[in-house]
């Protein structure tokens, strides 16, 4: 009797995940293996061998990493120095650095078309200096790249703040005194201790553009990225089993790096 | 040497407040122009953007804080029970039952809306399965908080006091225990309806037409109107997001909210 008192509780949270998150994920892991009502890997085959699909993959994860590994620098720089100084105001204007976790991709790609959009800022700005009218690349890869850093750097900003501002700098000034320079002590006293959290950072970086699908499809252009493809996939060629293997696999990679990642941390915690 | 260093790091910063804050202003700035371009305010200014985007898409409004409201008030009652009963509950299983819990944390909201859509079509067009998506993507947010603040705190002595003087379950959550985890519900709360509010991806594979949220009226806004329409339209959704932020910060909250949501 006591134990149903508790039980009803938590009772509604896992039927409601059973019904609504556990089953349909297993409806779309068994649709993605299958083909005309037979068993099958093909749809994962096509993935790996059709030259259109291999080149979305690609495509999805060297711009997660490269963006990653860019914002993970910015964030470092901009986190040491918003730890580092202190100066009027600088409780709001980290508030607003940080404000664009909260925006969904379509307003993110905004952002960039305001930026570099036909009639975006700096190519209007360089028709009234130069006459011509340049740096219209919203729409181009280079807009894409520009486009995920603005939705990385804050969220890495974020995890990284806090993180520097509790470091211990007694013992980045111990480094000084033997003679390193400020840069030896970040590089060689500050980032080794830093590391998990480093870590931590890049992985949510990387699951979230991998996934990342507003952003891109607001700069809608022929940059083929997992998260478009599946989107049409779904509702051009109304092939939802190949959607659905699209889908399983941007899953197993985010799912992976987020355990990956506890995994490496934990490890190095116990050694 | 060391001065360029500091320079480089001046000049890195920023570049990166402008890329980050600069088109938040322009977005401002044009929305209230007649006419976007090089000469912003030659025309004048005008409130006539923010008119045409509440006649096309003021239903998108308030749908989308309909459908926060209510994702705010399912987990509020969902989270909190759940989040009580894993504090309680003493077994190996419970650390297995909570990453499953967590999960929508870590699988893609994409993956999630294919998942839901091909399982339960029947139920997109009452725009019930939006809604229970919200649930399921947002519950972690609630659950984590709660959990976290009850596991900071000695509430077991004081569970098992009551629990001595013959209260019940029920009466020792409501009496004990939900009066020190107010602040907990409140910023879990916020974040709820934050992440409810923009939410796009999901959104974007749910919605039918008399289900369209703010986020996807937006993405229409920028795909076939002005410029300027689409900035009034987004000072709005930034107008409504500005002070939840600015609560979150103080709450303490943005660094736990920065690891949820898609974009």
């Amino acid at each position: 009797m006591k134990r149903m008192g508790v039980a009803v509780f938590v009772l509604p949270i896992f039927l409601l995940f059973a019904f609504f998150f556990l089953y349909p994920l297993i409806v779309l892991v068994v649709a993605s293996f299958q083909r005309g009502g037979e068993l099958t890997a093909g749809n994962y085959a096509q993935i790996i061998t059709n030259p259109q699909y291999l080149h979305s993959l690609w495509n999805s994860l060297w711009l997660s990493l490269s963006v990653t590994l860019v914002a993970l620098v910015l964030s470092a720089v901009l986190a040491f120095f918003l730890a580092r100084h202190s100066f009027p105001g600088k409780t709001l204007y980290f508030t607003l650095l940080t404000f664009p976790i909260s925006f969904p991709g379509v307003v993110v790609g905004f952002m960039i078309i305001i930026l570099f959009g036909s009639t975006g800022i700096l190519p209007m700005l360089s028709e009234l200096l130069t006459g011509e009218k340049k740096l219209v690349f919203a729409y181009t890869i280079a807009g894409i790249f520009l486009a995920y850093l603005y939705f990385e750097i804050p969220r890495i900003v974020m995890t990284l703040y806090g993180a520097i501002k509790d470091f211990d700098q007694t013992l980045e000034e111990a480094a000084r005194t033997i003679g390193a320079t400020p840069w030896q002590a970040i590089r060689y006293v500050v980032l080794p201790t830093l590391y998990p959290i480093f870590l931590s950072a890049g992985a949510l970086a990387f699951s979230t553009s991998m996934s990342a699908f507003g952003t891109a499809f607001t700069l809608a252009n022929d940059f083929d990225i997992l998260p478009i493809l599946m989107y049409n996939e779904f509702t051009l060629n109304f092939n939802i089993e190949v959607a659905s293997a699209i889908a399983v696999v941007i899953g197993l990679v985010c799912v992976g790096i987020n355990l990956g990642y506890r995994v490496l941390v934990e490890k190095e915690g116990r050694s | 040497m060391q001065t360029a260093g500091k320079a480089l790091v001046y000049v890195l910063v920023f570049l990166i407040s402008a890329l980050i804050l600069s088109p938040l202003l322009f977005t401002v700035a044009g929305s209230f122009a007649v006419y976007w371009g090089a000469d912003m305010y030659s025309a004048g200014v005008t409130l006539s953007w923010y008119a045409k985007v509440f006649e096309k898409f003021g239903h998108t409004i308030g749908f989308t804080l309909v459908l926060a409201f209510c994702t705010v008030l399912v987990n509020t009652v969902l989270g909190t029970m759940a989040g009580y009963w894993f504090y309680r509950w003493k077994s190996r299983w419970v650390f297995v039952l909570e990453e499953l819990l967590s999960l929508p944390i870590a699988v893609p909201g994409i993956a999630i809306a294919l998942a839901l859509i091909q399982t339960y079509p029947a139920m997109r067009a009452s725009g019930a399965l939006m809604l229970v998506g919200h649930v399921i993507i947002t519950f972690p947010l609630m659950f984590r908080t709660v959990l976290g603040t009850l596991r900071t705190k000695d509430f077991r002595t004081l569970d098992e006091c009551a629990a001595t003087l013959g209260a019940g379950p029920m009466y020792r959550f409501f009496h004990v225990i939900f009066p020190s985890i107010r602040g907990a519900i409140l910023s879990g709360a916020v974040m709820v309806f934050m992440l409810s509010l923009g939410e796009f991806n999901m959104n974007f594979f749910l919605y039918t037409p008399l289900t369209v949220t703010l986020p996807i009226g937006l993405y229409e806004a920028y795909s076939t109107l002005r410029i300027e329409l689409g900035s009034a339209y987004t000072t709005l959704f930034l107008a409504m997001a500005i002070p939840l932020m600015y609560l979150l910060h103080r709450l303490n909250q943005s660094s736990a909210f920065s690891r949820n949501g898609g974009v």
